[in-house]
């Protein structure tokens, strides 16, 4: 089997946490906007809430096998043949939803930062750095993620705060949006924002044992639900929702409107380390999560990259 | 003696000679069977005047041309009866062609005569060795150890230094106690003439000292010197070559005496070293000014001076199979993890190298990644920073011949520390690693950060500074990547120079060259006066790194985030960083991860930014010492009711 090493709760739940939460700075705000209104920040706790119960159908089936991740549970469970479907799916779902991401934030990146570059070579600086990390390994990556954790956070902190002085109470209303029914539904079904917790399942063996697999679990979804939440409320306080709906990249936005005197304006390309390094951390664990789930599949001792 | 074939010119032009003058191998090695010679032939030839060469040259060559055709026609027939018809050939060969032995052409062996032939050799060889009556004798491992005839003796260690062109190597044969024979063997230079003469010699020579042996004792002559007659402070009886020998190179003195099968080291190193002085590269204002030297023992003393600790082991190693250098590996037992001890000796005692000469070179043999641009091990300059990591737990590892040392395991914050924290208050340690980390910070993104602020994200500088720098720049023919590169190759030009021009010229240049360098450059119009302050400003960012293998990776670095943040700005640098971030997460110093204690995060807080108030009250987590308390949470035990 591959070796993978061996990684604390703080590297894991700082890794799911990221991954979870740097949808917030693409178009996400602006679809949620689309569909419920101005509740958007409560429906994702909806979302949150629902993630966990999901979380623990998935946390009681890592109970069932202790020491065996996700793929290996698959296969005891479902047989080769299906196990093998059902991981072949994960893994192909990861690589796609990587590559979404990947091409979200290129063109994010066009529409702000770079103009005049084509997408193919910001997509190419993107997976060079994307590449490095994944061959360094998923203990290097853990630990990345823990180190940058609270400067991402202190960051986008920062950005939040900074931004309230074009926060407008009254926009928060009214508070259920579209309806309290749609933005229940909604919340139920956009809880696979949260699924990332999966990576929990799928590298049980590098996380020392499933109380660790729970906690990890658990604290990622509510860490990345609060962040998530109050990234969309700052986003709803600052835009009115006919307006939020148009925007490409709302929490771009907000800070390049942040403005105190003369000094302290058009911060907007100092975010882009918080925005950048996180992206890259998501889009490495998801390629890396794919290559692993494929080399597990296949029962391969060296990771394959499928780049 | 083994001779090989050589191409003389040939008196006479028209003909061809290859002579046979000295070749490696048997006599029958590559040679024809019309063409072999007896050693003995050889021999006489050898001593006979050639003056017949000329007139017996072209029968020679004539007949040696219808040999080699010969020689080809009748190739396939010759392995099975070659020596036979050697033998029978010499003879004929001698009456009928009357040419000198010396002239003739020869055409190579078949491969198994060649074999054949060798080991025949290799037999007589043995045979002659055995005849000769030479008794070195050889314990179970095969070492060669010392032998009761002094003679024998004798000619081993002349044979070994090689005595006959060595005039550094000194035999002084005398008689002992006016009853045995004796010799002594140093290196002049490497000891010391007085202790020889006057605490070795003297006694040796003395009959007095031995009224009192008693020749009946079962003892040898040798362990009745050591314990009645030296009267030196360090002795050790060795039976070993390949240890005296080594010994010997050392510095020390080798007695060997007639009928005893053990020799006497005894320690008179006596060489010049330079004296202890102020550490060059790490300089503080509070702390030690004493600095590590080249010598070895010079060192360790430094370091036990600090460390009065009876648990302190220090254990001498061999280095280097051909220069024979030693380095002294030093732990608290008791405290340090022998896992990581044991990790230190097997890869020191696993190196397949000749030379290595100090700690450089041996850092660069035992550190985990090569490749990494980012050093694995640590070496300062200081005995006091040697003492802390000692006793914080760490290996120090003392290399012969340079005023370093090494501490394993590492991380990054031992890297940004200085000794001059543990002297100052915590305020003043916590304010300073601040400027340390912010300095390092600087030096490694700001070029980069200018570049990518002034081609991609002018928005973000103020108005005022923006005109500032577009009127600096308007004149400048070269783009910003071409101007800081320029300007960041000429700042490691003065650097690289300053170091290499000897005494005060050379610090003289650096400010004059930078001066100089800059204000012409920049009145000429090639660079921009903000790029000298950006340039200046990295290059004291780069200064304040205490450790100088850091600092040269992160100039190396830094030519790497112009080029990102050229080419994409703010983007190309967080990726830059992103990668940076990743190689620094991947690092192990022996198995321990280069960003310990923040990554992984580990219990306890072992003083990384804010220094804590009454030093280390436990060990770093992260080395997994055999006792993590070192200290009370509250030392001042007189300020508590």
């Amino acid at each position: 089997m591959i070796k993978e090493g061996k990684f604390g709760p703080q590297e894991a739940i700082s890794l799911i946490t990221i991954t979870i939460v740097t949808r917030v700075f693409f178009t996400s705000p602006s679809v949620i906007t689309r569909i419920v209104g101005t509740a958007g920040w409560f429906m994702t706790l909806i979302s949150a809430t629902t993630a966990m119960a999901s979380f623990t159908i998935t946390y009681l089936l890592l109970k069932r096998w202790p020491d065996k991740n996700l793929i290996e549970i698959y296969e005891i469970s479902l047989g080769k043949y299906i196990g093998f479907f059902f991981s072949a799916t994960l893994s192909i779902s990861f690589i796609i939803d990587s590559g979404g991401v990947l091409r979200e934030f290129s063109e994010v990146m066009k529409v702000y930062v770079l103009p005049l570059s084509p997408p193919s070579y910001i997509m190419g600086l993107f997976l060079f750095g994307v590449i490095v990390m994944s061959t360094l390994g998923l203990e290097t990556q853990a630990r990345f993620a823990r180190l940058v954790a609270p400067t991402l956070l202190i960051g986008m902190i920062i950005v939040l705060l900074l931004a309230n002085q074009n926060y407008q109470v009254h926009r928060i209303q009214p508070i259920f949006g579209y309806g309290l029914k749609t933005v229940v539904f909604h919340g139920i079904l956009r809880n696979s924002v949260y699924g990332y917790t999966i990576i929990a399942a799928i590298i049980a063996g590098s996380l020392q044992g499933i109380k660790h697999i729970k906690k990890i679990g658990y604290t990622s979804i509510i860490l990345s639900g609060v962040l998530i939440s109050v990234s969309l409320l700052c986003f709803t306080l600052t835009f009115p929702y006919f307006v939020a709906q148009e925007v490409t990249s709302p929490l771009y936005q907000m800070v390049s409107l942040i403005d105190y005197g003369r000094f302290f304006q058009r911060l907007d390309s100092l975010f882009l380390f918080v925005w950048n390094i996180s992206t890259l951390i998501a889009v490495t664990i998801e390629v890396y999560i794919s290559a692993s789930i494929y080399c597990k599949m296949l029962k391969n001792d060296k990771i394959v990259m499928e780049i | 003696m083994k001779k090989f074939l050589v191409y003389h010119e040939p008196k006479d032009i028209e003909g061809f000679e290859l002579l046979e003058t000295d070749y490696e191998g048997t006599d029958k090695d590559g040679f024809d069977d019309s063409m072999n010679t007896t050693d003995d032939d050889n021999k006489d030839n050898s001593n006979k005047d050639n003056s017949n060469k000329g007139s017996s040259s072209k029968d020679s060559s004539k007949d040696s041309d219808k040999d080699s055709d010969k020689d080809s026609d009748k190739d396939s027939n010759k392995n099975d009866s070659s020596d036979k018809d050697r033998d029978n050939n010499d003879s004929s060969d001698k009456n009928d062609k009357g040419i000198g032995k010396n002239k003739r052409t020869k055409s190579p062996l078949n491969i198994n005569e060649w074999n054949e032939a060798k080991k025949k050799e290799d037999k007589n060889t043995d045979s002659n060795k055995e005849n000769k009556g030479t008794k070195e004798t050889k314990d179970s491992a095969g070492e060669e150890k010392v032998s009761k005839q002094l003679d024998i003796n004798l000619k081993k260690m002349q044979e070994k230094f090689v005595s006959d062109k060595n005039s550094d190597i000194i035999f002084r044969q005398f008689i002992v106690g006016k009853r045995h024979k004796a010799f002594i063997m140093f290196i002049d230079g490497m000891v010391d003439r007085e202790t020889i003469n006057n605490y070795i010699l003297r006694q040796l020579m003395s009959p007095n000292l031995f009224q009192d042996q008693d020749t009946t004792e079962e003892r040898t002559v040798i362990e009745y010197i050591e314990e009645n007659v030296l009267a030196v402070h360090d002795t050790k009886n060795e039976k070993v070559f390949e240890i005296i020998t080594r010994q010997v190179l050392n510095g020390l003195t080798a007695l060997f005496v007639e009928g005893c099968d053990s020799c006497l080291l005894f320690e008179t190193r006596g060489y010049e070293k330079r004296s202890v002085g102020k550490p060059i590269t790490e300089n503080v204002i509070r702390g030690s000014q004493e600095g590590f030297n080249e010598n070895l023992r010079t060192n360790i003393t430094l370091i036990r001076r600090i460390v009065k600790n009876s648990s302190l082991v220090n254990e001498i190693v061999p280095i280097g199979k051909e220069n024979n250098s030693c380095c002294g590996i030093l732990y608290i037992e008791g405290i340090t993890n022998p896992k990581i001890i044991k990790e230190v000796k097997r890869r020191i005692a696993n190196l397949e190298v000749g030379f290595i000469h100090g700690d450089g070179m041996l850092e660069q043999l035992i550190e985990d990644n090569p490749f990494m641009i980012f050093p694995q091990v640590l070496r300062t300059e200081r005995p006091d920073r040697a003492a802390h990591f000692l006793m914080s737990g760490k290996v120090v590892i003392v290399a012969d011949g340079t005023p370093f040392i090494i501490a394993v395991p590492t991380s990054i914050f031992s890297m940004l520390q200085t000794s001059e924290d543990s002297n100052m208050k915590w305020q003043f340690a916590t304010v300073l690693r601040g400027i340390r980390f912010f300095g390092l910070l600087i030096s490694t993104v700001l070029p980069g950060a200018y570049i990518a602020l002034t081609l991609y994200h002018q928005e973000m500088i103020p108005t005022d500074l923006l005109i500032a720098i577009a009127q600096s720049r308007e004149n400048v023919p070269f783009p910003v990547v071409i101007e800081t590169i320029l300007m960041e190759l000429s700042f490691e030009l003065i650097r690289e120079a300053g170091l290499r021009v000897p005494g005060v010229i050379g610090t003289t240049l650096g400010i004059i060259g930078a001066l100089i360098l800059g204000q012409a450059a920049v009145a000429a119009n090639i660079v921009s006066p903000i790029l000298i302050i950006i340039v200046a400003v990295t290059g004291l960012g780069n200064f304040t790194s205490p450790d100088f293998a850091l600092g040269f990776s992160i100039r190396i670095l830094r030519f790497s985030l112009i080029l990102l943040g050229a080419l994409a700005g703010f983007y190309g640098i967080s990726i830059g960083l992103f990668i940076i971030g990743g190689l620094l997460c991947s690092i192990k110093s022996f198995g321990v991860p280069f960003l310990a204690p923040l990554g992984p995060k580990t219990k306890g807080n072992p003083d990384l930014f804010i220094k804590k108030l009454y030093g280390h009250s436990e060990r770093g987590d992260y080395l997994n010492t055999l006792k993590r308390k070192q200290a009370s949470k509250e030392p001042r035990k007189w300020a508590e009711k």
